[in-house]
């Protein structure tokens, strides 16, 4: 039983980790109807940078917060020079974000090394006892963090006016520019944004699982799992599908072999996509018109 | 028609070079192309996207393998045979995924290759797990044993050569007129009476069937098998591979190939550095020559003759 | 007396697309031959029939039959084998391919090639490829395309692309065509030649169902009439019959508006010269690669109400579109307010001082109410400063509550509904939406693009009344409508147009009573006679049919 119970919590955090990276997604897929594939390489990114701060001395939170907004501006700067040039067709799209994604492992390799690297735990080591399972400090930070920042950007695109005018530009692109959206600047904010939940993402997450170059490509393909299973376009969808993907991972590795852990959410949204492709809770709103 | 053939007696040309390595990766080049051929025609002229072509490759090289090994049969049969099979699997994954689009269906097929690759590295009792399969029969031609690069070259780019007249006899007859009518405007294509979903399918299969003779060749020829060249970083390889050729030109794909596979070998040494490389190639291609980098070279080639004779007008 | 079936028989069709009824009901026939034509005003579902027929929707009850078969929920691919060729509305040649090519692609399914024997390169794709060739170059020929048959499909001309869309259609070896459209930004030279290639192809022994608006395209061919109107059939029959039916006339004039609401007597009047607020002069623009408007000049001056009308097709949304800065201007100019506008981006307008509600309102549907109208102030929160967006300041928020309080007295149905998501909306409370929406941006030129489609002549009424206050209350209104009664109703001059250009203008009393609009709409007096006078066959076998 607390085996058990040890998987379910372990299957949370790293299923929290798979809902940011899935929020990430929906924040650019609710603007521009892009799906950026790099966005798991941005979680990446966030870490590698803050841990290199950290190594020059730089205090933790300083680290950070520079990291987070690093990745941001990268992500606003990817948007103008690469996508946007190059997304004339949504195969294309696809590919330039993938190339991007591929490019961003490579710069990391080259301006850091291959080797799997950590950050300290933002509250100690001593494991926490929860009813018979032990779990490290950082989870709670991990799951913290990640509905933290569901809810809060579930309120943005519900409740505040720019988080409407997001939406906005992905509902109707032709009214939102009748009003005077400027629809591409909106384009580029949405993947500064992203950028910015994927750097979070990274960073809390390596002090329990480490990170290394290519750690991006399975969070970032976990969490557009995670997206398609809880409907394109919901944070919420995304943050209950990104746990499903997690916990259902987590027990496959501890109960089948932990080799098949990675097909497991491939099969999930194999499922999803030729039974349900509009996810548990469906698509929010088709992006274009 | 005539570039074809000026192209095989480079290539017999070529094979008698006196150098191992050389040889190596115009054998290499040859299997890869196969494979990046049938994506080609599966992206470029039909339109759609496939990220997990590594398994075709994978699952032919497995495939004619055991069926070699477990039936005792040559593998000059087996190969026959698996090809077949992976093209029937092909065929009936398309019937699963073309009816998704866009970022849907470039999922489904990560999927299919992600699935396939754990599938070569867990089912230990029949691929032999991560260690692979050894003692796989080599070709033999008359009691001659097939494995050196030298021997094998022939029946390489035998294979290579044939697959290229085949995708360029198709992409000239009418159906490669369907193919290009599908790409471009789908709902136009089926009011023109073209039954859509069947043509995508019948590619995808023609393009499991090539990269599944060019994964028989492989084993065949090597030996012995592992799970590593299968995985998703082949995909994303032969993708880069069609991307640079253009997407939708035989013989740009055939430069994106061999430009790919020399680049890796250039930057072996640099260990981990090609994959920087490949992100950027791949990035400043797309947004560059959207149109292939062979065809934007020839291009910048073209307008520096151009204004090198008005300069010098 | 006709002894076989029908060609095709539709019956009972309905079609709805979530709760807006496409088609109600429809029913018609084709006979072997014939050439019908379906008419019909703006979002009358014409298109959507066509799509039943070709395939490409599949109707919620109905059947078609085709030859004796049903095929109402067969694929369009099959229906197409089966002998029925279809155009599109927008042409949609492939454009990386040959006019050649496009007309063989078009023949490619019924030659039934395998695949592995495409990949021989000699034997059987040799020879359907020649064969393709011959009889595309014989289709190109029917059209009056051969000579262009090398060139890339993406330079033709407009007319001549429609022309290749049906060589391309022909080739897939139809017995009944379906046109969508085929007039549609056509010059009056590309006209005639349509018509003659039409008229070819029934003397081929083929039989052509045409949707078209325009009248005098449908004069010369038509046959026979069916007139659609919120998806369902209105009337049926002969030319002479169709034309003179007064359900058709309301139908594409529209009804009269009564009004509820008196205009001021101190309201604008011609005398008092009004000031130009906005100037288009000798506006050309190409939309979807046809030519759109054709050196067109009109002009409004500041508190007027000046309308637009004509049939559809005639370039009346492409114009506001241009204005808007949604289309690009290929020559002419456009001058709101003696500042130019002809390369300022759509979302730059409205900060001009231009709001436009759009054809079809185009709403966030998602959103609220609310939601929709405060994003109508969008533009003037983020003219106070980019942060305005997030935390409003006092003043910006005084400004955005004192716009929704104008536009809540306005509609008040608004105000009671603000929490509703948008979507949801009836048609009517939607248009007051789009409306309340353009006007939060606190504009002094109003646009309105086609406000009374779908909805009933009482709500029309409201809409057209509120107007009437709004230019009382000083606002220039600029108002494009196919209900050209209730649009001259409240409008104080109003230009005509037909085919890009301008062909009336004036006062609204003086065009109201001018019979120079219905000519416009239904102009087949003129091209009657001229098809009467040239003895044309066509004339003569419908009228030999009605006697035999």
């Amino acid at each position: 039983m607390t085996d058990a119970l040890q998987l379910l919590i372990a299957g949370l955090v790293i299923g929290s980790i798979y809902g940011l990276a899935g929020i990430g997604f929906t924040a650019v897929y609710n603007v521009t109807g892009v799906v950026n594939f790099a966005q798991g390489d941005f979680a990446m990114m966030g870490a590698m940078l803050a841990i290199a701060m950290m190594v020059v001395g730089t205090p933790m939170i300083v680290a950070i917060v520079l990291a987070v907004i690093i990745v941001a501006l990268l992500g606003g700067v990817i948007e103008r020079l690469a996508i946007r040039p190059a997304s004339q067709t949504v195969i294309r799209g696809i590919i330039i974000t993938i190339g991007l994604g591929v490019l961003l492992q490579g710069v990391a390799v080259v301006l850091w090394d291959s080797n799997p690297k950590s950050l300290p735990a933002f509250s100690g080591e001593e494991p926490i006892n929860l009813l018979g399972a032990t779990l490290p400090p950082q989870s709670i930070w991990v799951v913290g963090t990640a509905l933290v920042l569901m809810v809060a950007l579930h309120f943005f695109f519900q409740r505040s006016y720019l988080g409407k005018a997001f939406r906005a530009c992905a509902v109707n692109p032709f009214a939102a520019r009748l009003v005077g959206v400027r629809v591409p600047t909106m384009a580029s904010i949405s993947f500064m944004l992203s950028g910015a939940l994927g750097a979070v993402a990274g960073i809390i997450v390596t002090p329990i699982a480490l990170m290394q170059y290519d750690s991006g490509i399975g969070i970032g393909i976990k969490g557009f799992i995670a997206c398609i299973i809880g409907g394109f376009g919901h944070p919420i969808g995304a943050a209950i599908g990104g746990l499903m993907v997690g916990v259902i991972e987590a027990f496959a590795a501890g109960y089948l072999s932990s080799g098949y852990k990675d097909a497991i959410a491939f099969v999930l949204l194999l499922g999803f996509l030729f039974a349900r492709p509009q996810g548990i809770m469906g698509e929010m709103e088709k992006a274009g018109h | 028609m005539w570039r074809i053939g000026a192209f095989t007696v480079l290539i017999a040309a070529l094979g008698f070079v006196d150098n191992g390595y050389v040889l190596n990766l115009l054998v290499v080049i040859a299997l890869h192309s196969m494979s990046a051929l049938g994506l080609s025609l599966l992206m470029g002229y039909t339109g759609q996207i496939s990220l997990g072509h590594a398994a075709f490759y994978g699952l032919g090289a497995y495939g004619s393998a055991l069926i070699s090994m477990r039936l005792g049969i040559s593998p000059w049969l087996s190969i026959f045979i698996a090809t077949a099979i992976v093209a029937g699997m092909g065929w009936c994954l398309g019937w699963l995924v073309f009816r998704l689009r866009g970022h849907h269906l470039a999922m489904a097929t990560l999927a299919f290759g992600v699935i396939v690759y754990v599938g070569f590295v867990e089912l230990h009792d029949l691929t032999g797990g991560p260690n692979g399969l050894q003692n796989v029969p080599i070709f033999t031609v008359f009691g001659t044993y097939l494995d050196t690069d030298r021997l094998i070259y022939p029946v390489a780019w035998l294979a290579c050569i044939l697959t290229i007249i085949l995708a360029h006899n198709l992409v000239k007859s009418p159906k490669g007129l369907a193919m290009r009518s599908v790409a471009e405007n789908e709902r136009v294509a089926a009011s023109l009476g073209q039954d859509v979903s069947a043509l995508k399918r019948q590619i995808l299969l023609l393009s499991a069937a090539w990269a599944a003779f060019a994964g028989g060749i492989w084993a065949h020829f090597l030996g012995y098998l592992s799970p590593n060249p299968f995985d998703v970083g082949f995909s994303i390889k032969l993708l880069v591979m069609v991307a640079i050729g253009g997407f939708a030109n035989i013989w740009g794909v055939m430069f994106g190939v061999a430009f790919v596979t020399i680049l890796g070998q250039v930057l072996k040494p640099f260990g981990f550095y090609d994959v920087v490389v490949y992100g950027f190639l791949l990035v400043t291609v797309m947004i560059f020559f959207p149109n292939g980098l062979l065809d934007g070279l020839i291009k910048l080639a073209r307008s520096a003759g151009r204004s090198l004779r008005g300069a010098q007008a | 007396m006709k002894a076989d079936p029908p060609m095709l028989e539709v019956s009972g069709v309905s079609v709805s697309f979530g709760g807006l009824v496409a088609l109600d009901k429809v029913g018609l026939r084709v006979e072997q031959k014939e050439i019908v034509a379906l008419i019909g005003p703006n979002g009358a579902g014409k298109t959507t029939l066509l799509n039943v027929l070709a395939g490409a929707i599949t109707p919620n009850k109905g059947t078609v039959t085709y030859q004796g078969r049903r095929i109402e929920r067969l694929p369009a691919h099959r229906i197409n084998a089966l002998g029925i060729a279809r155009t599109f509305q927008g042409v949609e040649l492939l454009q990386r391919l040959s006019v050649r090519e496009n007309v063989m692609a078009g023949g490619v399914a019924r030659a039934r090639l395998g695949l592995g024997v495409s990949m021989l390169g000699v034997g059987p794709p040799r020879r359907v490829e020649a064969q393709l060739r011959d009889e595309a170059d014989e289709f190109l020929g029917i059209v009056g395309l051969a000579a262009r048959a090398d060139d890339p499909a993406s330079i033709l001309p407009s007319g001549q692309q429609r022309l290749l869309g049906i060589a391309r259609a022909l080739a897939t070896g139809g017995d009944l065509i379906l046109l969508d459209e085929p007039g549609a930004g056509l010059n009056d030279i590309e006209k005639i030649e349509l018509i003659e290639v039409i008229r070819r192809l029934r003397d081929q022994h083929r039989t052509i169902l045409f949707v078209e608006h325009d009248m005098s395209v449908v004069g010369q061919l038509a046959e026979r009439i069916v007139v659609l109107d919120r998806g369902r059939v209105i009337a049926e029959g002969l030319p002479n019959d169709v034309r003179r039916s007064p359900e058709v006339i309301e139908a594409y004039l529209g009804q009269p508006a009564a009004r509820t609401y008196e205009p001021s007597k101190t309201a604008k009047s011609a005398e008092s010269g009004p000031t130009r607020l906005l100037n288009v002069e000798d506006l050309s623009v190409r939309y979807t690669g046809l030519l759109a408007l054709d050196d067109l000049s009109i002009e409004i001056g500041a508190g007027e109400i000046v309308a637009v009308v004509g049939a559809n097709g005639a370039g009346k949304s492409t114009l506001l579109k241009t204005i808007a800065g949604f289309v690009p201007v290929a020559d002419g100019t456009i001058t709101f307010d003696d500042r130019a506008l002809n390369n300022v981006r759509a979302e730059s307008i409205v900060g001009a001082g231009i709001g436009m509600a759009p054809e079809g309102r185009e709403l966030f549907p998602t959103l609220s109410v609310m939601d929709n109208l405060m994003l109508g102030n969008y533009s003037r929160i983020r003219q106070a400063g980019f942060f305005n967006l997030i935390f409003r300041s006092s003043q910006t928020q005084q400004d955005l509550d004192k716009r929704l309080k104008a536009v809540f007295e306005l509609f008040p149905v608004l105000l009671e509904r603000r929490d509703q998501l948008a979507g949801t909306l009836s048609g009517g409370q939607g248009q007051m939406l789009a409306i309340g929406r353009a006007l939060m941006s606190a504009p002094r030129l109003l646009m309105l693009d086609e406000p009374s489609l779908g909805l009933a002549p009482l709500i029309v009424s409201e809409i057209m009344s509120t107007l009437l206050r709004l230019r009382d209350e000083g606002l220039t209104i600029l108002l494009v409508e196919q209900n050209a009664r209730a649009a001259l109703e409240v409008a104080d001059r109003a230009y005509v147009l037909a085919a890009g250009r301008v062909v009336a203008s004036g006062s609204a009393n003086e065009l109201a009573g001018d019979k120079a609009i219905s000519d416009a709409y239904l102009g087949w007096e003129g091209a009657q006679d001229t098809a009467l006078s040239a003895g044309e066959p066509l004339i003569e076998t419908a009228g030999a049919r009605r006697g035999a």
